[in-house]
């Protein structure tokens, strides 16, 4: 086959051109579908990946502690409970009598203790 | 499909969102680039289910980059049609099941392939002179005469100079020429 110049440099060969472009090729939506749920896919992965790589800087063993027993809150319990049973063994088990009349008050102890000392209840229900 | 409501956003900031998990960004980004890949892939292989699963499997690669996407470094579309392009001459070449520098610059049987398409149109004889055409040439002038790139965003997408890109798209669109001179009077020409 014998090129012209005129073949090259326009008319024919530029309409097929104009023609190709013009008749522009669209993908199927199916392909669109398929593309779309592989993009979702691929990015349902970062996703899943950005918790570990973002997580929060991990506390010291005090937030630890604290994350175990509660919080802050439980902590500062345990530790009044802590103190307190230090104080007892420094006081001595003798005294745990001295320290019960403080609260208790007299000699008294829980067993012994009558609500209702002189009184008849019956004869005060009759009444 | 809806309308793409990202419309004023660049390829380059749709992939970071993307990237960051916007999914509106995803659907954007398939609405947009999902044809160009298909289109081009179809240029270059002229079948409609071979270019759409070589068109799904560039988009996979995008979606994959993204998180690692260098922003400013290159444009998304060259980056995908440089891809597209280079999975369709692999599949030419196993196709063919010769080397692209040994592929004759016009295949035997072309002229006798055309001759067999009687009815067909002016853009369906130029799909058909395009198969003809050695894979780089294929490329060099479907990205410049049908989607419409400059000789540098070629060079890009080709990894090749410009004067390289000049080379093939001048030696395609002879070899083009010569394939469809003897169509011109079936396809609306009559003789000078």
């Amino acid at each position: 086959m014998v090129m012209t110049d005129k073949d090259l440099n326009g008319t024919v060969l530029d309409d097929f051109l104009a023609a190709a472009r013009a008749d522009m090729p669209e993908p199927s939506d199916a392909f669109l579908a398929r593309a779309l749920a592989d993009a979702e896919a691929v990015q349902a992965g970062f996703q899943a990946a950005i918790p570990v790589s973002r997580a929060a800087p991990r506390g010291g063993f005090l937030s630890g502690l604290s994350a175990v027993f509660g919080g802050w809150a439980g902590l500062s319990g345990m530790a009044t409970a802590t103190i307190a049973g230090l104080w007892i063994g420094f006081a001595g088990a003798d005294q745990l009598g001295t320290v019960a009349a403080s609260y208790i008050g007299g000699t008294d102890t829980l067993g012994t203790v009558n609500l209702l000392p002189d009184g008849d209840f019956f004869a005060l229900a009759a009444e | 499909m809806a309308f793409d409501a990202l419309t004023e956003v660049s390829d380059e900031t749709l992939l970071v969102l993307y990237g960051n998990g916007d999914r509106a960004a995803a659907r954007s980004l398939t609405l947009r680039l999902g044809p160009l890949a298909y289109r081009v892939a179809l240029r270059m292989l002229g079948d409609r289910a071979e270019a759409e699963d070589l068109a799904q499997e560039a988009l996979l690669r995008l979606w994959k980059i993204a998180p690692e996407w260098r922003t400013g470094e290159a444009k998304v579309s060259t980056w995908l049609y440089r891809v597209v392009t280079n999975l369709a001459t692999d599949r030419l070449r196993r196709r063919r099941g010769v080397g692209l520098d040994e592929a004759p610059e016009v295949a035997d049987g072309a002229a006798s392939a055309l001759e067999r398409m009687i009815d067909a149109d002016r853009a369906q004889a130029l799909q058909l002179a395009l198969a003809q055409l050695p894979a780089r040439q294929r490329q060099a002038v479907v990205l410049r005469h049908l989607e419409g790139l400059s000789n540098p965003e070629i060079a890009a997408a080709m990894e090749i100079g410009v004067e390289a890109v000049e080379s093939l798209t001048a030696r395609g669109k002879r070899a083009l020429a010569a394939l469809l001179e003897g169509k011109r009077e079936e396809l609306g020409y009559g003789h000078d």
